[in-house]
């Protein structure tokens, strides 16, 4: 069962399994862009410059990736009494995370 | 030389003609600098006003880069394609998802940030190794996005007129971007009392830097300090020209054509 599951995952990647942002970005614009012709749907028109596009979009979330982790690391310069909270907040997250994937996946 | 005191101006026109003459032209000029000074207020106003009423940033940026990247190909009759109105749509749920993917790895990364921190330095966790952290995280950041005016700058930093914009300080830029930048090096040249300037002219935005109350170009200046403080801070500059360019919507021909050859 997981690796018929996993076959159809394949199927769906666009890029290589390690490039995880890269594909649900790719799968994001395939799921709501649609070219229009007059508003209208039209089987003679289609999307090019998806993957310039992703390029682009996985920059942003980076980014913000990026930004986060900095404001975690600011906020325990100014906050020290954070440090001894880690422990307790980080298995918080841990059951977050794993709920989000499990969700995901769903 | 006669002293003009606002209250008395009215008796001082009538009190001779040729005096009369000189302060209706006084009056006259006092009344186009404050039509001047209302046509800038005004446009400052619309400026303001066009800036609020802009989408939020990420739906900009998004619909900006869905322009950029994607095309609409079509396979038919050359004169349908001509007469037909091809657009792409969805953008908007486009955000929509990709703030939860924003959402779903910022969550993910403060588990990471905090675990690597709890197994990297455990008990050793202190401000030096945190500011470390900082450091290697801040030097990802600003590199590959262009940063919006209201990202780097406050609006108490800088002012926008009819055509020239002026940096001020850098005293309300986020943490994150002073550490991007030369800051000490960039922050000394405004506590100086210098600033840097953008005019207007001829249809590209120029930089100008201020020496000794005179403004005038950098670019193609032999003055050692002007270039030194492009070299130490270009990614601030370019950033400076992008993040105007982007206020007041419009392209900025110096950045692509002059600043890029000298950096």
């Amino acid at each position: 069962m997981k690796k018929f599951t996993d076959s159809i995952n394949e199927k769906q990647n666009h890029y290589s399994g390690d490039q995880k942002l890269y594909n649900e970005i790719y799968n994001l614009i395939e799921e709501t862009l649609t070219p229009k012709m007059d508003g209208k749907d039209s089987e003679r028109i289609s999307l090019i410059g998806k993957e310039s596009l992703v390029n682009e979009l996985s920059k942003i979330v980076q980014n913000e990736i990026t930004r986060t982790k900095i404001q975690i690391l600011e906020s325990f310069k100014t906050t020290p009494n954070l440090i001894q909270e880690n422990i307790e907040v980080k298995d918080e997250l841990f059951d977050m995370v794993n709920e989000t994937n499990r969700l995901g996946k769903c | 030389m006669k002293q003009i005191v606002w209250e008395n101006a009215d008796e001082l026109v009538d009190s001779d003609v040729s005096e009369k003459y000189e302060y209706n032209q006084i009056f006259k000029n006092i009344k186009k600098i404050n039509y001047k000074l209302m046509k800038k207020f005004s446009n400052i106003d619309e400026k303001k006003l066009v800036l609020t009423e802009q989408k939020p940033k990420i739906n900009r940026l998004v619909d900006h880069l869905i322009k950029e990247n994607i095309q609409v190909t079509y396979s038919g009759d050359v004169d349908e394609a001509l007469t037909k109105k091809l657009t792409v749509e969805g953008s908007d749920k486009l955000v929509e998802k990709l703030n939860t993917i924003i959402e779903n790895y910022k969550t993910a990364t403060e588990l990471s940030v905090r675990e690597n921190l709890k197994y990297k330095y455990g008990s050793q966790l202190d401000q030096k190794s945190i500011n470390q952290e900082i450091k290697e995280s801040v030097s990802n950041i600003y590199v590959n996005v262009t940063p919006f005016p209201q990202d780097i700058f406050s609006a108490e930093d800088y002012e926008l007129n009819e055509d020239t914009i002026t940096l001020r300080s850098l005293k309300n830029m986020p943490t994150d971007y002073m550490d991007y930048i030369n800051y000490n090096v960039a922050s000394k040249y405004f506590e100086n009392g210098n600033n840097v300037k953008m005019r207007y002219s001829n249809g590209s935005w120029e930089l100008y830097f201020e020496n000794n109350g005179k403004y005038g170009t950098t670019i193609d200046s032999k003055e050692d300090k002007y270039k030194k403080f492009i070299g130490e801070n270009k990614e601030f500059v370019a950033d400076f020209l992008r993040a105007t360019s982007e206020l007041v919507g419009t392209k900025n021909i110096l950045l692509e054509k002059k600043l890029i050859n000298i950096l």
